[in-house]
């Protein structure tokens, strides 16, 4: 065996264990607070964020010297498709905190302390009519911004906030929560991931840590965007197989018309079609995200998938699966959702066009 | 969501073209129909539309909220009289008129719209049994002028019988577990029914329930249970993904008694009559599918017309083939419960409610008919034979059969329809800040609900095929001897 081979199933074996302690982290700790997180209920994603925490999931991708768990990106999205098997809003928050960390400089990063929960907020798409924009201005007394960001997923109680903007003039800032001038506002409730509450950002010539200068801050911002939609790919790709799974299971035990339901052709045909969206659904287990395009387009296919194959799963258990206490409707609820951020599948299919002219 | 009025809302003519040709031929019946809509939108964009988000929100929290308010608001709008006979005080609407009536509330709100249409679900079994109810209904709208609502419902699903009780064969081998049990003078009644529409709410339930549970099929019967009743109790209320204005609750009967007179029907006739309950009622169902998309489409066109946010997008061709998609599905689809709701009224059992053997009852003073002596006449064993003759002869298997397949199809397309525009909607919206994404959000928990119940569209179109490719002829009337053919199953 040469080192490079050993090295690599050296790699394997630990990137196994590491998708198997996010497997049970999402089937022991985030699925049994499903509810709870769904309703916001006080205390529950403290808890769940102890456990994400507890395991170093907070801080998985930066370096073991700077205090963290040093994953690679291609590992930690398979680990996300676990994490959201449990919880996707969850699987969320552990993306944008990576994101968050990732966006920043390694001595920037290296200062957030352990089990904080940072978010990273990209600015929308020029596309997409989600709200104001910022504007950045540099100063004598420091770089300022001003302007509103909304909704940012998973901002709200976040312990800071990085925000990448797009554009013309791009941006890595960083700003802790009580950064004079920074306010973050609770939005309306919103469809799903509840766990990452959305929140309204107003800066207020709010004096932002100037992360990276702006000719380093495109390549940055990009590189944030792409791993955004790898890792709603592996978070789609994990609602999508729980919402199968549990239909799987309820098919096999509820019986109408004398047999199983999973005897039922109607329901063999929606099952069957949960299973083809699976594995026709881009695996994160592929590696590392393989650019721009490819993230995009994952992510399009595995929210597509996520939606049809919860709203399908809400359909095999009928007016059970309707109803709030079986946890399926929740399913299709994140998986909508998803399918809208980081920007709606259509304003997602018109960039992936450009990148590929 | 603005009250104001809605200036993409069609009116009845731009809705259903084909009505300009039966307004020549039957003015009277479309100025109708035409006054009818312009009420049903009076009232919801007046009450409906401004309180919607903020009900589904307080429902949301606690699933026993319910709004009575609103349903009082609808009283001098005749909601819950609409479907009530003359001859029993209300207006005589049939399916035709519900169905016009239930997409102009759903773009309102879905969840209020259905306490309207649960109850009209609810009345519907007592509307083929003659006269032999009019002092329920007559309650009904009594009550309705002196401004009090009083609600009805119907329960047929059960913990263990969901598409099996929607369906005559599926029936024959469902797991039943409630038992109509034979007591001098009734039935006690025993039992869990779940998922029930207004069965929190309502002051009447009509119940189906086999007076044998091993035959199931044979002895459907429905019976009209008051929620007054000892032994009758809610057991929860249940957190709904949408539609949460209106409480689907779960129903305890523990031998609760209904006498003779109030047994709808006859003894193991339910099964038939379920059919028929569902031939009405989908066709409604496919409104309330249209009205939830119309809500998304008309909300996302004048959002996009009006918000500066918005600005461009309706330029864009993207947007442009969404919305066209979207006017396209919805006209399809109203056109499919109105093909349904018309075959019903006019082709299947329509001509029945307005025969003049009933409309003659109405000759009779209210104050006779609940005068003890008649209310047993019509409630007796040969006025039942009598109504059960008089449907065999006014209409027939086949055509309740073709009328529910209609019915069926109009329901699943509806919902299919309801999915993908509210989803369509949503996309395009996207995650604006506006209050649109809130109200695209709840259209789209909403619209979920109408591809489940009244059977599931899985369900609805293995009708469609029985009925009308298989050209299939169901036993939906009640039999020649309904009552022994019961008592003999029971006997067996």
């Amino acid at each position: 065996m040469t080192a490079v081979a050993a090295t690599a199933s050296g790699a394997a074996a630990e990137r196994d264990e590491v998708v198997a302690v996010a497997r049970e982290l999402g089937r022991r700790e985030l699925a049994p607070r499903g509810l709870d997180l769904d309703k916001r209920r006080p205390g529950a994603l403290d808890a769940a964020w102890g456990q994400v925490a507890e395991v170093g999931f907070d801080r998985a991708l930066l370096a073991v010297d700077d205090g963290g768990v040093g994953l690679d990106p291609g590992s930690l999205l398979l680990c996300l498709e676990e994490i959201a098997a449990g919880d996707g809003g969850v699987a969320i928050l552990v993306l944008l905190a990576n994101a968050a960390l990732a966006a920043l400089p390694a001595e920037l990063a290296a200062q957030v302390g352990e089990g904080k929960r940072w978010a990273l907020v990209p600015a929308p798409p020029e596309e997409a009519p989600t709200g104001a924009r910022i504007e950045v201005a540099a100063r004598e007394d420091g770089t300022v911004v001003v302007g509103a960001l909304s909704p940012a997923l998973g901002a709200l109680g976040a312990d800071g906030i990085v925000v990448v903007g797009r554009g013309a003039e791009p941006a890595v800032l960083a700003l802790p929560a009580g950064t004079a001038g920074l306010r973050i506002e609770a939005c309306e409730p919103q469809l799903g991931l509840r766990a990452a509450a959305a929140a309204r950002i107003s800066l207020s010539d709010a004096t932002a840590e100037v992360a990276l200068p702006p000719a380093e801050a495109g390549a940055a911002t990009a590189d944030s965007l792409t791993l955004l939609r790898a890792g709603a790919a592996a978070i789609g790709r994990g609602i999508a197989r729980r919402a199968h799974d549990l239909a799987l299971a309820y098919a096999e035990e509820r019986v109408q018309g004398g047999v199983p339901i999973v005897e039922h052709d109607a329901v063999r045909e929606m099952l069957a079609a949960m299973a083809v969206r699976l594995a026709a659904t881009p695996s994160p287990a592929l590696g590392a995200p393989a650019g721009e395009a490819a993230a995009l387009a994952a992510k399009l296919a595995a929210a597509d998938a996520a939606v049809a194959t919860t709203t399908d799963a809400v359909q095999v258990f009928g007016g059970t699966g309707y109803m709030h206490e079986t946890g399926v409707e929740k399913l299709m609820r994140d998986a909508k959702f998803l399918q809208l951020w980081p920007e709606p599948s259509w304003v997602a299919r018109s960039l992936l066009v450009d990148l590929r002219r | 969501m603005e009250a104001a009025a809605n200036s993409t809302a069609p009116s009845l003519l731009e809705a259903f073209p084909r009505l300009h040709q039966l307004k020549r031929l039957d003015r009277g019946y479309v100025r109708r129909l035409e006054e009818l809509q312009l009420r049903a939108r009076e009232f919801a964009d007046r009450h409906l539309r401004e309180r919607a988000l903020d009900i589904d929100r307080r429902a949301g929290e606690d699933p026993s909220y319910f709004d009575w308010d609103v349903v009082r608001a609808g009283l001098p709008h005749g909601m819950l009289g609409l479907s009530v006979p003359a001859q029993a005080g209300g207006t005589g609407g049939l399916i035709v008129h519900a169905a016009v009536v239930m997409e102009e509330l759903c773009t309102a709100c879905p969840g209020l719209a259905n306490i309207f249409g649960a109850h009209a679900l609810g009345i519907a079994p007592l509307l083929i049994d003659g006269p032999a109810h009019y002092g329920v209904l007559g309650e009904i709208t009594a009550a309705e002028r002196r401004g009090e609502p009083l609600l009805m419902a119907m329960a047929i699903t059960e913990p263990d019988a969901g598409t099996d009780v929607e369906d005559i064969d599926l029936l024959a081998r469902a797991r039943i577990s409630s038992h109509a049990r034979r007591v001098p003078g009734g039935y006690a009644l025993n039992g869990v029914k779940r998922f029930i529409s207004n069965g929190s709410v309502a002051r009447w339930i009509t119940v189906t329930m086999p007076v044998d549970p091993r035959r199931p099929a044979a002895t459907w019967t429905c019976f009209l249970v008051d929620a007054a009743s000892d032994g009758f109790s809610v057991a929860r209320v249940e957190h709904k993904m949408g539609q949460r204005a209106c409480p689907a609750a779960e129903l305890v009967f523990d031998e609760v008694f209904v006498s003779d007179e109030r047994v709808v029907g006859r003894v193991g006739d339910g099964a038939g009559a379920t059919l028929i309950v569902l031939a009405a009622s989908r066709p409604p169902v496919g409104a309330i599918a249209t009205g939830i998309a119309r809500g998304a489409y008309e909300r996302l066109l004048r959002w996009l017309r009006e918000d500066p946010a918005a600005q461009g997008m309706l330029d864009r061709q993207h947007v442009q083939l969404q919305l066209a998609g979207m006017a396209e599905e919805i006209h399809l689809a109203r056109q499919a419960y109105m093909d349904a709701a018309t075959e019903f009224d006019l082709a299947a059992l329509g001509g029945v409610l307005s025969h003049p053997l009933l409309r003659g009852m109405g000759l009779v003073p209210a104050s006779v008919r609940r005068r003890s002596r008649l209310r047993r006449l019509v409630t007796s064993p040969r006025a039942r034979d009598a109504t059960a003759r008089f449907l065999r002869s006014a209409t027939s298997d086949r055509a309740i059969t073709r009328s529910f397949g209609l019915s069926s199809l109009a329901k699943a397309r509806g919902g299919d329809v309801a999915m993908r525009v509210t989803h369509a909607a949503l996309e395009v919206a996207g995650l604006t800040d506006a209050p649109i994404r809130a109200e695209l959000e709840k259209l789209w928990r909403d619209a979920k609900l109408t591809q489940i119940y009244e059977g599931t569209n899985q369900l609805n179109r293995i009708e469609v095929y029985r009925a009308l490719v298989a050209g299939e002829t169901m036993p939906a009337l009640p039999g020649r001897d309904g009552d022994a053919r019961a008592e003999e199953e029971v006997t067996a």
